[in-house]
């Protein structure tokens, strides 16, 4: 039941962002310049055969997708603008206050202790459908239900 | 019951041999090339071995200066052995650290069973093949890094505490002072880390404090020389240059961020894989599960140990300057390892059997593969510059091909010149008598570095066009250090080249034609 409420509010939550602000890009798209480290990767390997298994458009969509993912799992980008690591080309800034993250901390341990995962899987859903559309600070926004949620429920209980 | 135990050990056995292989297999090659802080670990343990002195005549230093960056001394006395049996080789240079990583993979095996009780064989198991899979720990396994050797010490002088405690064996808890002593003479976070650490497992396990005051005393006495020269440049140099107070805690937390550990590489070239993070990116779902586990877990002294280590761990990274770094966080490897671990095994134990055997294989199969693709592709042909490969070729063709030439390496940095004295093997005894710096006066408090080197027909120095143009010499350049251009101009034939592994040039030696540069118009 859960699973289900969470998928669903995630899927009417990021269709809606979608609808409202178009995607510029996906993560399936190619950059000049990823053509040519591609066959100069193949071209590292003892056979032709190893190097189209192992460096493929595939992988570089995987590629793409995990580095959104990663951003996403950051707290460092909601948080702290990204500091230490901040990305070349991104314009950082800090998406929650900091004052918010010992209060998440807390909340989300609260919340998974008694089994609520309602937030968790909305999270995950919303997560792993932005990752497919570049720039992923475009939908960022998606998430922070979750970490505003997670901070505060507890007071409720 | 018989068969079940011989069970278990061939799964370790199978781990641990698994670990050793990552961690030997063709250690001289790959990584490519020694970057400089190895190779003057590598020639200094072969100075001491035949001189008893370091590159600056000092009698068995409890710092190497080498370029002024006061290396601590461990490691280097370690490698004195391998170079002893082996000779001066990359192999010999590396065994210690190589070794290191292999014998801590059991010690994760050990630990966890400490910390997580012994009936908990899948957990210990799941922990010692993460390990020993890890790509962070096989990293620094293979090349010469003193964190490494930090790492398997303190852990176990952590085992031995425990064990200690367990068994109420005084014995062990002496050694384990040793042990955590010895570590503060490894890498300088364990200066922090085991001062913390050591005394804190005592609070946590509320031993006797008469065993408390004489196991710190012994821990004390020991480390107390590493912990007095700090009151020289020897021992805060690095400290001071590296110190940075401002927005500590996002670097902190940073060292917990999953981008940091399962998909961001560290930025340091030399210091990282070109795709592969500190773990792989499969690990971050048990991770986060386990870090709930853990939290969630009844509070227990092995809990409270486990947590103070995950927390301290990260400390002496997080107030460097740096944005992340894998070698200083090198100890935090062991915790997440166990956090990972727990919650591995959290989903094993929810999943069929035959499911959770096929998970197991296809995580394996694809860590093996993002290892293949990284360490042994990627690796060599993107990161051989990093790896200051080429000097090995270039001093085995001036060796062979220029024995008696004038060679002047063009280094501004001043800092090559030991990867020519450990790849041409230069007789110590004799360097230290050609060094111009040797003794040196003040040698821990003495932070002047001259970047000029000279020893046997070697010079390394930055290039002075006017007379060096004019010498009858060979001048060894990087990729960029001398123009066509200016090549033309002074008269300079391509005497030699070394190539990297793509074809592509990585130094030229020209020799000089001084007759014809003084007759020229």
């Amino acid at each position: 039941m859960t699973l289900g409420m969470g998928i669903l509010i995630a899927f009417v939550a990021c269709g809606t962002a979608l609808i409202l602000r178009p995607p510029t890009d996906s993560i399936f798209s190619f950059k000049g310049v990823e053509i040519h480290f591609l066959n100069q990767r193949r071209s590292f390997y003892p056979s032709v055969l190893l190097g189209k298994l192992f460096e493929n458009k595939v992988s570089v969509y995987y590629s793409h997708y995990l580095t959104n993912i990663s951003y996403g799992l950051d707290p460092n980008f909601y948080f702290f603008a990204s500091h230490p690591r901040e990305r070349v080309g991104f314009s950082e800034y800090q998406r929650l206050p900091l004052w918010l993250f010992p209060l998440f901390l807390f909340g989300i341990f609260k919340l998974l202790a008694k089994g609520q995962y309602l937030l968790v899987v909305y999270f995950l859903t919303s997560l792993a459908i932005i990752s497919f559309f570049v720039p992923f600070d475009k939908y960022a926004f998606i998430l922070y239900p979750f970490f505003i949620l997670s901070s505060f429920t507890w007071l409720f209980d | 019951m018989a068969f079940r135990l011989n069970y278990r050990l061939l799964l370790v056995i199978a781990v641990f041999s698994l670990g050793v292989f990552l961690r030997f297999y063709n250690i001289s090659n790959n990584p490519p090339g020694i970057i400089q802080d190895e190779a003057a670990l590598g020639y200094n343990a072969y100075s001491i071995l035949k001189t008893g002195k370091d590159e600056y005549k000092q009698i068995l230093p409890l710092a190497f200066r080498s370029f002024a960056d006061y290396k601590l001394p461990l490691y280097v006395y370690l490698t004195v052995v391998p170079v002893k049996i082996w000779g001066l080789s990359v192999f010999s240079l590396r065994f210690a650290s190589a070794f290191a990583g292999s014998m801590s993979t059991l010690l994760v095996y050990q630990l966890s069973r400490e910390l997580f009780g012994k009936k908990r064989f899948i957990l210990a198991a799941t922990c010692m093949a993460l390990f020993a899979i890890s790509p962070w720990s096989i990293f620094f396994s293979r090349g010469g890094h003193e964190a490494n050797v930090g790492l398997f010490l303190f852990l176990l002088g952590l085992w031995s505490q425990l064990v200690a405690f367990k068994k109420d064996k005084p014995v062990l808890l002496f050694l384990s002072a040793i042990l955590f002593a010895l570590t503060t003479y490894s890498y300088i976070a364990f200066k922090f880390i085991s001062l913390i650490i050591f005394p804190l497992t005592f609070i946590l396990f509320r031993r006797k404090k008469f065993h408390l005051f004489l196991a710190l005393a012994l821990f004390l006495a020991l480390s107390a020389p590493q912990y007095y020269l700090m009151k020289f440049a020897a021992g805060s140099n690095r400290i001071s240059s590296l110190y940075d107070s401002e927005r500590v805690i996002s670097r902190y937390l940073s060292y917990f961020s999953p981008r940091s550990l399962f998909f961001d590489p560290d930025p340091d070239r030399n210091k990282s894989l070109p795709n592969l993070s500190a773990f792989y990116p499969w690990m971050v779902a048990p991770y986060l599960i386990g870090l709930f586990v853990l939290l969630k877990s009844r509070t227990t002294s092995s809990k409270l140990v486990l947590l103070a280590v995950l927390a301290v761990s990260p400390i002496p990274a997080a107030i460097a300057k740096d944005p992340f770094s894998n070698i200083r966080a090198l100890p935090l490897v062991f915790p997440l390892t166990m956090v990972i671990g727990l919650g591995l095994e959290g989903i094993i134990a929810r999943l069929p059997k035959k499911v959770s055997l096929i998970v197991v294989t296809a995580v394996l199969l694809i860590s093996g593969m993002a290892w293949y693709r990284n360490y042994f592709v990627l690796l060599p042909n993107l990161r051989h510059n990093d790896w200051l490969y080429g000097y090995q070729q270039l001093a085995t063709i001036i060796k062979n091909d220029y024995p008696s030439s004038k060679i002047l390496f063009y280094a501004p940095r001043g800092v090559y010149y030991v990867e020519l004295l450990f790849f041409s093997q230069y007789p110590p005894d004799l360097y230290q008598k050609e060094n111009i710096a040797a003794p040196l006066p003040n040698y821990y408090n003495n932070l002047t570095y001259d970047p000029v080197h000279k020893f046997g027909n070697f010079e390394t120095r930055p290039i002075n066009w006017g007379l060096d143009s004019v010498t009858d010499q060979i001048i060894v350049v990087g990729p960029v250090g001398v123009s066509p251009l200016q090549a033309k101009e002074h008269y300079l034939k391509v005497a030699f080249t070394v190539t990297g592994p793509g074809g592509e040039i990585i130094f030229t030696g020209y020799q000089t034609q001084p007759e014809v540069k003084r007759t020229s118009p």
